[in-house]
């Protein structure tokens, strides 16, 4: 039988490594360009938008299953989505890379990237 | 399986899925996927300790699939199982090395195993590896925190309800 020092330092090992990624992810994170959006996984081509124009998208166009994506002011956000939980509608606007909006329901990732970097390697991954 | 086994599984079940229902309608304002408080442990922890394995994951198999026909879809079903049955086989494995002034310990393994297999089936299903690194470790504090308070819970109950530990038995495996 360990004792609760050994479980409480190892636990606290995994936090302290958690708060450690969560402090540093910002430091890597840069303003984007871009808007992608992803659905089952692959970039869609025709959901590769600039930032710095606004626009409203409702993904996918028909059907009652949706998300509505705003782009406004150089962030992007989901304004509502047919999902019960209503997480991505929840989460902040996004405007960096590094950080994603994701609709589990609907398998929809939204990234922001720069230009020069494009879709990342995702497709890769993905084909 | 005796009679009383078999009743206390099925109460425990129903338990768990009232738990589970009632925390569904009840969403906490935090913008990642995956966070949630995951009450209807405590009754897992609880069949675990009582019951025996093989009872707890009949009440975790029962609760997660008669959850998902009541408050969810089949999708949602997916990342309950994915999350239950790992939390549980972590848990399983592992409570031999704790005592039972321990359990809030086990518990906390538990929701961390729990978070890694929801992560592990997002990333699956949506095909996005890139959102590991920013929910991940979200993923984990967030385990910690909330395995730290059903694990909390569950072990008030047994450790004050020690009929419960007598007639259920100990071990069933």
């Amino acid at each position: 039988m360990k004792t609760n020092r050994f479980w409480l330092l190892l636990i606290g090992g995994i936090a302290l490594l958690a708060t450690a990624a969560l402090l540093i992810l910002p430091l890597f994170q840069r303003e984007g360009d871009m808007v992608y959006i992803y659905l089952d996984g692959s970039q869609i081509p025709a959901y590769q938008l600039p930032l710095d124009k606004d626009k409203t998208l409702r993904i996918p166009e028909e059907g009652a299953e949706y998300n509505l994506v705003v782009i406004e002011g150089g962030t992007v956000r989901v304004a509502e989505a047919s999902c019960p939980d209503q997480t991505c509608v929840h989460h902040r606007p996004i405007a960096t890379t590094g950080v994603s909006i994701v609709c589990l329901p609907h398998r929809m990732v939204i990234e922001v990237q720069t230009a020069e970097e494009g879709p990342g390697d995702l497709d890769a991954v993905t084909q | 399986m005796k009679t009383r086994q078999l009743t206390q599984t099925a109460m425990l079940s129903a338990m768990a899925l009232v738990i589970f229902m009632v925390e569904a309608q009840v969403p906490l304002p935090i913008p990642v996927p995956g966070v949630k408080l995951g009450l209807a442990n405590v009754i897992t922890l609880f069949a675990l300790w009582t019951l025996g394995r093989r009872a707890a994951g009949t009440v975790l198999l029962v609760r997660i699939v008669l959850g998902s026909f009541v408050v969810g879809n089949l999708m949602t079903m997916s990342y309950s199982l994915a999350g239950g049955v790992l939390c549980f086989l972590l848990m399983a494995l592992m409570k031999p090395l704790f005592s039972e002034t321990q359990i809030w310990i086990l518990s906390v393994f538990g929701a961390i195993g729990h978070n890694a297999g929801q992560l592990a089936i997002a990333v699956a299903i949506t095909g996005t590896p890139s959102i590991l690194l920013p929910i991940g470790p979200v993923l984990m504090l967030s385990g910690i925190v909330t395995g730290l308070f059903t694990g909390l819970c569950a072990q008030a109950v047994i450790l004050h309800l020690p009929t419960a530990r007598k007639h259920g038995g100990g071990k069933v495996l």
